[in-house]
């Protein structure tokens, strides 16, 4: 399945509302183990990211040599 | 098994059950006054999706509305087994309950604003010779925003946290994170005081749209890093 990507220009509220929860599941919060790792696989969340989430998506960018492919498209 | 890690709490108020993440067993391990909520996940079904973080977060708040303090963890973080996970709760204790004491019956709202007119200094920007050092330049640019958008956006911020006053426990924020916003920020706020800040903050101004979103556990104020 090909790429899909939201406006970056002018998100929704919805595209926000969901921008701001990722970033918050995927790059805050206790990190208690060095084995925690942002695994990307399927997560296409991130890639609404990448005009808003940017600590996400060098997440995403440091990750994504190791990340299975997955359908990644907009919500 | 291991374990999915959702939340460092304190002692829940009822002993309910939950279900775990994608069905499986949610456990409780307590050492002294924390208590570690995972859910036990075979590592072979890691490939995680949109609902699996969606659901993530919703046991997390479901797991935040049984306590008075909860840390929820970063997602994904595994542990080998339960024993792994009490290790971990025995040797940082007290950093764990000190963080659990600066979010005790808090919650965090989210405040987004979007700019809702281009920004000028963008639009007339000067294109530089190359196109290697013009795209770098308008990359600046739309990434950080004009100069005169950074302090629209710090003064904005410090009008949006001065609204709340003393109901404000704690602030973080990020001014002009990309081009099309102008403020990402997570309050920190009592509980009992977030349903109406929530439609106290939100409102459109003549060049900013304020979104917020929650309450939700408390993310960003769960600092905790281990080594």
């Amino acid at each position: 399945m090909p790429e899909r990507f939201v406006s970056l220009s002018k998100p929704s509220a919805d595209d926000v509302s969901l921008l701001e929860l990722a970033d918050r599941l995927l790059n805050r919060g206790v990190v208690l183990t060095g084995e925690a790792t942002i695994s990307v696989a399927g997560v296409d969340l991130i890639y609404l990211g990448l005009n808003v989430v940017l600590t996400a998506v060098q997440n995403l960018k440091a990750n994504r040599a190791t990340a299975a492919p997955g359908d990644n498209h907009s919500a | 098994m291991p374990l999915l890690l959702q939340a460092i709490t304190t002692p829940p108020d009822a002993a309910d059950l939950l279900d775990g993440l994608r069905g499986g067993r949610l456990i409780s391990v307590m050492h002294a006054d924390l208590v570690g909520w995972a859910t036990e996940l075979p590592h072979d079904d890691a490939a995680f999706n949109r609902e699996d973080l969606l659901e993530h977060h919703r046991l997390i708040s479901n797991i935040d509305r049984r306590v008075a303090a909860c840390l929820p963890a970063r997602f994904p973080t595994w542990f080998t087994d339960t024993e792994a996970l009490s290790a971990r709760l025995r040797s940082q204790k007290d950093q764990l309950l000190a963080q659990l004491d600066q979010v005790r019956g808090c919650c965090e709202l989210a405040v987004t604003a979007l700019w809702t007119v281009a920004d000028e200094a963008v639009e007339a920007a000067p294109t530089p010779g190359t196109p290697g050092r013009r795209y770098l330049m308008e990359r600046r640019v739309a990434i950080a925003g004009s100069d005169s958008r950074r302090a629209r956006a710090m003064r904005l911020a410090d009008e949006l946290e001065q609204t709340i006053g003393a109901e404000l426990v704690r602030a973080q924020r990020q001014v002009c994170p990309s081009a099309t916003v102008a403020l990402s920020s997570a309050l920190l706020v009592r509980r009992s005081d977030s349903q109406q800040l929530l439609s106290r903050l939100q409102r459109t101004d003549q060049d900013v749209r304020i979104l917020v979103n929650g309450p939700w556990p408390p993310y960003t104020f769960a600092d905790v890093r281990s080594d």
